[in-house]
């Protein structure tokens, strides 16, 4: 547009101000786009939750033996069930935290929609030791197909009296958005043979596919009540409740997220508002010169405006990307099991950032521009 | 110089009305900024409360080696009598050992909205309540050793349905009353507590989770530790209760912590650079003022304080204001995280906090400005309108 | 081009605060089309508030003003701003020139609110600076120019848009004898070989002996001084 120049020289009349404006409102929108962003996250992972699951597991902690995964299948309306269970603990230091996710044969009928493709499951099958490690979890721990890597675990004994469980990488397989710092699946059955005998036998899970969605929540309760008086009693969540954020853990993350990127943005229209009406105070011989030249009231106020959206809309677009670039490398850093998701920089991240941004903007503009149209022109060049 | 600096603020203070809006920009900027700050910490720091109260200097907690999470560890039964006997445990009054037997599970519960959440259940041996004397009984009585009874925490009460005196808790072998409501000032209070060995029984449990010892002083952890640790027949940690929830404490709340200083250090940069609009515009503003004071002989340092000590005493008080707020709205108000329930905490620490992050935005955003008063010429000063 | 001016019976107060002023009493004037005018006058004798009113920055509260055939009285304030633009070209005492545009970005202002393209408005921009003698500033700041080179960036601006009618508000007040000769010689150039309409509202008489017409206020009354030979 013709009046670029006309704003751009407007906002560099102090670039110091410019820029370190830039730089806040930027860094307002990059905390926007992670918090907004892990509610997209979130979001997806909910939508893609699968509403013909189901979680069970033992009602009163601990283990459940494996034995009962027959008796669910038998169960009438159950399709197939799968068991999974882990070891956790740690590569070289205590801080090294790692999960191995050891699972059954069944769970890629259960689970089919998992990045992994049946040859790769096998490989699990045909080597016991090894692992499918996850893109993410590769690169942080350094690790490439063939490599053996040792996980101490305190909490899972071994029957040769020590807790160092050895495993073998036979692939490098893609992330998921439900593992936020990604994943190892591993054998159940190489972990079962090699754990004390007392803990043999049993699991830490059992996914349920059932085989008429309609019916997913009632066969939840029924297997709750089928099992309640059992040695083993079981109590069942379905995929899509477990999925549902704002009731998972007992804090609604959501909406702590949107107000944390609330406060963000009330920053910024603090920081634009103030901003714009010191130019404006200073400036208003200015702006009354431009009405003399001819510019109309709307003209004047329309520079305002565009002299507080071009900061921040920029400031939006870089925050958004440093928030991407943020999101990328964060599980580097985070250990594994922290909980939060990673951010994802969804179209509507970006399609929000822009809205607040220009709302920011106007408000802002609000009050100068009030005072610019009721300006007396006559007056205010007389006042310099 | 002191009576100078005390001049010039005194005369700022006094023209303060008339850049009334300015000035409350700094004040409301300020406000909003400690005010959401402490909000979002008093969740971390309540978290972190529950668990520090917690942990018991006098108490040591015998966990399986190398286990960070008190459910991930097991003694087996086998071991409890070993334990038992070790040195530095105090005695009750019939000189047997204060050990407490743990049994740590979790029983699902509905939540007051109706939606399926959990909470730890936690086994008391027979010598329980004198190795946690900060149970105290508030309604009904406490469960009977060998009975299938189970007590309810003054939190569990508030944060699920169900939990009143009389109520039944589903088991394997049916329904156990809840017979007695207790509160221990601690996120022990979300819990419910039963008799450890009728709840193996029950549960089929096939150890303990960890053991709890009432040390003899705080001085004997030394003596119990090495004890512990040297017998070829054990593999375990044993650490002071206080420290386990120290660092328990600390780790669960880091993100949180983490989320509340990183929010609040984006919102006081809007705010710094709101102080230091304001504050340039004053210092313009009076630049007549500033320069007939300095043409009669005031330095130019008494100048250049008065500004930023204009700056700090309108964002403490905004300072001060958010924190009312912030104090107001969440202390001491439930919450819960995970199935740990604790109380919001605004504390007089964090609220000082407030007020030094408030000073040094003040410093930060006052400091170009002052410099700038104290510097301009006074001939350009004193013609300027 | 010229415009011609005419004020009829023209009424202005001010209100300061609680307090009506009363500047101009049913004044009248008549300016033909291409004459330089100064104006002089006591320090709120009414003078800039007729420059205000002719130059349609301010709504008379009664009587005429017409303006090149237009007028004004009956036009609204969005009308007026329209109108000027085109139609106008003010010069300032203290020039009012943007600190932070190049002397080309200034000029080129008025022309902004045309539908002209680009090229075509830098081609006036560049014929504008060279009337006034500064084509070889067109990218110099105010900040780098002296108080004369200022005020010819003004007059510049001023007349980019080709306006019929220049108003003058003190318009060498702020300049050193010699720089406001100069500037005095550009305004009769504009008037003589550009044929503009000049009101210029002064208080130094050698400024005001630059016009081909010298009028000065007092009390609300205009006085004819001087008819200069052209």
């Amino acid at each position: 547009m013709k009046y670029l120049p006309l704003v751009w020289a407007s906002i560099m009349r102090k670039p110091t101000r410019a820029i370190l404006t830039l730089l806040s409102v930027m860094l307002a929108f990059t905390l926007f786009g992670l918090t907004i962003g892990m509610n997209a996250t979130f979001a997806k992972v909910q939508a893609d939750a699968r509403d013909d699951r189901i979680f069970a597991f033992a009602r009163f902690g601990g283990a459940v033996p494996i034995a009962l995964e027959r008796q669910i299948e038998s169960m009438p309306g159950v399709e197939k069930v799968a068991s999974s269970s882990f070891v956790g603990g740690y590569i070289q230091e205590p801080k090294n935290r790692v999960f191995v996710n050891v699972m059954d044969e069944n769970i890629p009928k259960v689970l089919p929609e998992y990045p992994i493709t049946p040859q790769q499951w096998q490989l699990i099958r045909d080597t016991r030791q090894g692992i499918l490690v996850s893109k993410m979890q590769a690169d942080r721990w350094h690790l490439k197909v063939g490599d053996t890597v040792t996980i101490v675990s305190p909490a899972t004994k071994k029957l040769d009296g020590t807790n160092s469980w050895i495993f073998k990488v036979v692939a490098v397989t893609p992330d998921m958005s439900i593992f936020g710092q990604g994943y190892m699946f591993g054998n159940y059955d190489y972990m079962d043979k090699a754990r004390l005998l007392s803990d043999q036998g049993k699991t830490g899970q059992f996914r349920v596919k059932v085989s008429d969605p309609s019916k997913t929540a009632e066969i939840a309760e029924r297997i709750v009540s089928n099992f309640a008086n059992s040695s083993t009693p079981l109590e069942s969540i379905t995929e899509k409740v477990a999925f549902d954020v704002s009731t998972g853990t007992g804090m609604d993350i959501a909406s702590v997220d949107r107000e944390v990127a609330l406060a963000g943005m009330f920053m910024v229209l603090f920081l634009t508002a103030n901003g714009l009406a010191q130019a404006v105070r200073e400036r208003f011989a200015e702006f009354a010169t431009l009405k003399t030249i001819g510019f109309s009231d709307n003209g004047v106020v329309a520079l305002v405006f565009a002299e507080a959206a071009i900061p921040c809309l920029l400031g939006a677009g870089l925050g958004i990307g440093l928030a991407a670039i943020i999101s990328h490398v964060m599980p580097k850093f985070l250990p594994p099991g922290q909980g939060l998701p990673i951010p994802t920089m969804s179209v509507m991240v970006f399609v929000w950032a822009f809205i607040c941004a220009g709302v920011v903007a106007l408000i802002s503009a609000g009050l100068p521009a009030l005072r610019l149209k009721q300006m007396d022109i006559a007056t205010a060049l007389s006042g310099r | 110089m002191l009576r100078q600096i005390w001049i010039v603020s005194a005369l700022n203070f006094k023209s303060l009305r008339s850049r009334f809006w300015q000035s409350m920009v700094i004040v409301v900027g300020l406000a909003a900024t400690v005010g959401v700050m402490l909000s979002m910490l008093s969740v971390s720091a309540g978290m972190r409360q529950a668990y520090y109260a917690s942990g018991d200097p006098n108490r040591a907690i015998v966990v399986t080696k190398g286990v960070e999470q008190e459910p991930q560890s097991s003694i087996a039964r086998a071991q409890a009598p070993l334990i038992a006997v070790a040195p530095g445990i105090a005695k009750d009054k019939d000189g047997k050992p204060l050990v407490d037997r743990t049994l740590m599970t979790s029983v699902p519960l509905l939540r007051k909205d109706g939606s399926k959440g959990f909470t730890t259940m936690r086994g008391l041996s027979d010598k329980g309540l004198g190795v946690r004397p900060e149970i105290k009984i508030v309604q009904g009585r406490m469960f009977q050793a060998g009975k299938r009874e189970l007590i309810a925490g003054v939190g569990a009460q508030t944060m699920f349905r169900h939990m009143q005196l009389g109520d039944k808790v589903i088991l394997p072998d049916g329904e156990w009353p809840i017979v007695g409501i207790y509160a221990t000032g601690d996120q022990l209070e979300g819990q419910l507590l039963g008799d450890t060995e009728t709840l193996i029984t029950t549960l089929k449990k096939p150890a303990y989770t960890t053991m709890l010892v009432r040390l003899a002083s705080p001085g004997s952890l030394d003596t119990f530790k090495k004890a512990m640790t040297t017998n070829p027949a054990l593999s375990v940690d044993v650490v002071r209760h206080s420290d386990w929830y120290k660092r328990v404490g600390d780790q669960n709340a880091f993100g949180l912590a983490l989320l509340g200083y990183v929010v609040g250090t984006v919102m006081a940069i809007g705010a710094l650079f709101g102080c230091l609009n304001t504050m340039y515009s004053a210092v313009s503003n009076r630049g007549r003022e500033i320069a007939t004071l300095r043409a009669l002989g005031y330095d130019a340092f008494p100048v250049a304080v008065s500004v930023i000590l204009e700056a700090m005493l309108l964002s403490v008080a905004g300072a001060l204001i958010g924190a009312g707020i912030a104090w107001a709205m969440y202390d001491g108000k439930l919450d819960l995280f995970g199935n740990v329930i604790f109380h919001l905490s605004v504390s007089p620490h964090q609220i000082e906090l407030g007020v030094i992050w408030a000073a040094a935005v003040a410093l930060l955003g006052g400091l170009f400005p002052s410099i700038r008063a104290a510097r301009r010429p006074v001939v350009e000063a004193l013609r300027a309108t | 081009m010229s415009a011609a001016i005419s004020l009829r019976n023209v009424v202005k107060t001010y209100k300061r605060g609680k307090e009506a002023v009363p500047v101009l009493h049913g004044l009248s004037l008549e300016i033909p089309a291409g004459q330089f005018v100064s104006l002089m006058g006591p320090s709120g004798s009414g003078k800039t508030t007729i420059l205000n009113l002719v130059g349609g920055l301010d709504h008379a509260d009664s009587g005429e003003v017409i303006v090149g055939n237009e007028h004004l009285e009956s036009l609204s304030g969005g009308q007026l701003t329209k109108w000027r633009g085109g139609h106008v070209g003010f010069i300032f005492q203290f020039y009012n020139l943007m600190p932070m545009l190049s002397a080309a970005g200034n000029v080129e202002l008025p022309l902004l609110l045309t539908n002209l393209s680009k090229a075509e408005r830098a081609r006036r921009v560049e014929i504008a600076l060279e009337i006034v003698g500064l084509k070889d500033r067109a990218s110099h700041k105010p900040g780098e120019m002296s108080g004369g080179q200022q005020q010819r960036v003004g007059i510049a601006r001023a007349i980019v848009a080709d306006p019929p009618l220049l108003l003058c508000d003190e318009p060498t007040g702020d300049l050193d004898r010699a720089t406001a000769d100069e500037i005095l010689s550009l305004l009769q150039q504009l008037n003589r070989q550009h044929k503009k309409t000049i009101l210029m509202v002064t208080h130094d008489p050698k400024a005001a002996d630059h016009a081909s017409r010298q009028l000065e206020m007092d009390k609300g009354q205009l006085i004819e001084r001087a008819l200069a030979t052209a």
